[in-house]
């Protein structure tokens, strides 16, 4: 069974390593251009009232996006 | 002898770097928005001057759009990219929210590899202090080979010590080979192999900085790409541009744009880890306020009330504050009418000037205290970091109907305020179908100038106890159809193509007021601009369809005969014929049709229409009166109808200022206008039809 941890499946407060991400090039572009690149440390923290978008933190700054784009960033288990 | 010197400069940097304030710092008032030539996206321009000894250096500034990277994947990084490459600015200033390093200089890793003289400036200086940490500046200077100044934008602190180091970097001309990303073995060779094949090419060789081209060429960059499509060597560059990526892909498990990036923000940690420095001086634990703060605007159960009591004080304030501008504005095109009544002999100059000039220009730019105010307003929850925060809350609800949660500012603005910067504020957006889409819905909303029409139906066909209830109706309607329209658009237009909502969240702190006050005066200098040079050949083009051709006067009718037998004639007369059998299955008639083409120019004109049409030439308050009792008793009329009239005034076509408007936000293409036209006008029709056939259907026709 494929067991692949993705940020979407944080909870507050927990932190992740990214391992990869997938998707669309563009979306892949978007990401890494706000610093979501592999080896990064990211952590979340807060959800948005709706419980979706996620806000976290990445290299020391805070960043929201929705789950769905967060299914595409792959962590290290 | 003193001499005089030219130069160029661009600001460049990420979005909430500070780099507007500082640019209001250095040009100050002399500033101006243009249209940079075929993009939407506006860059700014401002001069200041220089002197040092007897060289006085006239600085043009140009402050472009803010942006995370110069890859060409929006259309604020093409506007940058394309102003660098093509205009070849004497210096470049890269400014860095320096609390933000590692980010920040992810950007100057790409600006640096173009070979241009560079100048960072090391901006909110006290917020990183503020964060117990320090920079040593000259050192990080002499690692990264570029000049550096400090800068505390919001203090109007190190602006001279900027202006010196530009003017330094421009005099040195920095070709600097100061410091290069190494981007790996493995890369490395392969670039070298692309850049002996570019250097075959003289265009490209002449035009462009080899590695960066390379790079991103092997980054896939579109625009980077098309250029090379038009090279003589175009196939053999791509094909080993490809053959590259393979290796690479092979050789290291990822795409070249996951290494390049990787490769970039690992030289960013780097050169942070470094130069910033724990002050343990200051040290002591410091209070996070912006946690503090989104604690509890993001509260699951709070984040929703705030919001909403949020854009509550917004309304408030914008509405009581303007509330005696607007009076008095209005006043003053009163009595520039009635002097203009007074001093100019009756005729058709008279009626130019009363009708056509002061009567049209006069209806929209009463409006104007109204839409400073909410640019105001705006602003400040703007520059405060509030409404980042804001999209974040109603992105989950605007979603489901293809929108975005940076949809409800346009939307917002748009209601009871005007279309026009409503339209504009679009531009936050940076998902093309997100924005589209919200431009397509946004001139749904009730904007001010319908509320008069509004008044004046609701008035004369219902009981005044169920006023209120049918305006909140219409409210409600207009969000049902906004939201409807973006729902549909999203299946039937726009089906497939992806959105996203990756947005940064920045620290909130306290907006300047000299911030504020320019912003508010740059929207509303935009606003005036682009409503004054559309509204004044409309308002004429609009008197004159209404008062040609001209007929010849029979003494022996009265005046008020002689105005609707006039209006019966005109072109505007002659046009509500032709619509005539398209109004009659929705229960109108060729007058309405004439009503509502004359609300094109601006929808409030719809009143003063039907006034000349029963007779009553000037529509004033107590003529208002008089008006919804003509209405109400003309037998032609019915509740039905006027609820059908009502329902078509919602939903048709936006007045023309905002048609335009839309055309120049959407990138000038016809394409999206013709849609916005034809969505509108079937929409509306449809609305209508539904509500008129079933009313009469369910007997309520009388």
């Amino acid at each position: 069974m494929n067991t692949t941890k993705t940020l979407n499946k944080l909870i507050p407060k927990e932190r992740g390593i990214v391992k990869s991400l997938d998707g669309k090039e563009q979306l892949i572009k978007k990401l890494l251009n706000m610093g979501i690149t592999p080896g990064s440390e990211l952590s979340i923290v807060r959800l948005a009232p709706l419980g979706d978008p996620i806000v976290i933190k990445v290299k020391g700054y805070l960043l929201s996006l929705r789950k769905e784009e967060a299914k595409h960033i792959l962590l290290e288990n | 002898m003193k001499t005089k010197k030219k130069l160029t400069v661009a600001l460049v940097g990420n979005p909430n770097s500070g780099k507007s304030t500082l640019f209001n710092n250095i040009t100050g008032a002399k500033q101006h928005v243009g249209n940079y030539p075929g993009v939407t996206v506006e860059k700014k321009e401002g001069k200041t001057v220089h002197t040092i000894g007897d060289v006085s250096y006239e600085i043009t500034m140009v402050d472009l759009p803010g942006t995370y990277s110069l890859s060409a994947s929006s259309e604020d990084e093409i506007v940058t990219i394309k102003f660098i490459l093509e205009e070849r600015p004497d210096v470049i200033v890269d400014v860095i929210d320096v609390s933000n390093l590692e980010r920040n200089l992810f950007l100057f890793t790409q600006l640096q590899e173009l070979n241009l003289p560079l100048v960072l400036a090391m901006n909110m200086s006290d917020a990183l202090e503020k964060k117990g940490q320090q920079i040593d500046y000259p050192q990080l200077s002499d690692y990264l080979g570029r000049p550096v100044a400090a800068t505390v934008g919001n203090r109007s602190k190190g602006t001279d010590d900027l202006l010196e180091a530009i003017v330094d970097c421009y005099n040195r001309k920095i070709e600097s080979k100061t410091m290069e990303i190494d981007y790996g073995e493995a890369v490395e060779e392969e670039v070298e192999g692309l850049k002996n094949l570019l250097a075959k090419d003289k265009k490209i060789l002449d035009t462009y900085p080899q590695q960066w081209f390379a790079i991103k060429l092997l980054e896939n960059d579109s625009l980077v790409i098309d250029i090379a499509k038009n090279s003589s060597l175009a196939q053999e560059i791509l094909a080993l541009k490809d053959k590259i990526r393979n290796n690479l892909k092979r050789s290291l498990g990822n795409d070249a744009e996951v290494i390049i990036a990787n490769k970039r923000y690992a030289f960013a940690g780097f050169v942070s880890k470094l130069f910033v420095k724990e002050n343990r001086d200051q040290s002591a634990i410091r209070l996070d306020w912006t946690n503090k703060i989104d604690a509890l605007v993001l509260n699951k159960f709070l984040g929703i009330p705030i919001f909403a009591f949020i854009m509550y004080a917004i309304f408030k304030f914008t509405f009581t504050c303007s509330k005696p501008f607007v009076n008095y504005f209005e006043s003053f095109f009163e009595w520039m009418s009635k002097t203009a009544t007074a001093v100019i002999p009756e005729g058709l100059i008279q009626s130019f000037v009363v009708t056509g000039l002061i009567g049209g220009v006069g209806g929209v730019l009463s409006f104007f205290p109204l839409v400073l105010f909410m640019f105001f307003a705006i602003a400040f929850f703007e520059d405060s970091g509030y409404m980042a925060r804001a999209a974040v809350v109603m992105d989950r609800i605007m979603r489901k109907f293809g929108l975005n949660g940076k949809s409800f500012l346009p939307m917002m603005i748009s209601t009871n305020g005007c279309g026009v910067p409503g339209l504009m504020a679009a531009r936050i957006m940076d998902n093309k179908r997100d924005r589209l889409i919200t431009m397509m819905v946004t001139p749904f909303m009730i904007c001010g100038a319908k509320l008069p029409v509004f008044a004046l139906f609701i008035s004369a066909f219902f009981a005044p106890k169920y006023g209120a209830n049918i305006m909140l109706i219409m409210y409600a309607l207009s969000v049902v159809m906004a939201l409807g329209s973006a729902y549909l658009l999203k299946k039937l237009v726009f089906q497939g193509e992806t959105s996203y909502f990756i947005m940064e969240l920045p620290q909130y702190h306290l907006p300047t007021l000299k911030g504020l006050f320019l912003k508010m005066f740059e929207r509303g200098w935009l606003y005036l601009k682009k409503a004054g040079t559309i509204l004044v050949p409309l308002s004429v083009i609009v008197w004159a369809a209404f008062i040609f051709p001209q007929i010849s006067i029979d003494k022996n009718i009265g005046e008020k005969e002689k105005a609707s037998l006039q209006l019966e004639h005109s072109f505007a007369g002659k046009l509500g014929k032709i619509f005539e059998p398209i109004m009659r299955p929705i229960g109108l008639d060729g007058r309405s049709g004439i009503a509502l083409i004359s609300g094109l120019a601006a929808k409030e004109v719809i009143v003063s229409t039907l006034g000349t049409m029963y007779q009553l030439g000037e529509v004033d308050k107590e003529e208002t009166s008089s008006l919804r009792t003509k209405l109400s008793t003309d037998p032609s009329w019915s509740p039905l109808k006027g609820m059908s009239f009502l329902i078509f005034c919602l939903i048709y076509l936006p007045c023309i200022v905002a048609t335009i408007v839309f055309y120049r936000e959407s990138g000038s293409k016809i394409k999206w206008t013709l849609l916005l036209i034809s969505w509108t006008t079937v929409m509306a029709w449809t609305a209508s039809f539904v509500t008129y056939q079933g009313g009469m259907l369910l007997g309520l026709g009388k």
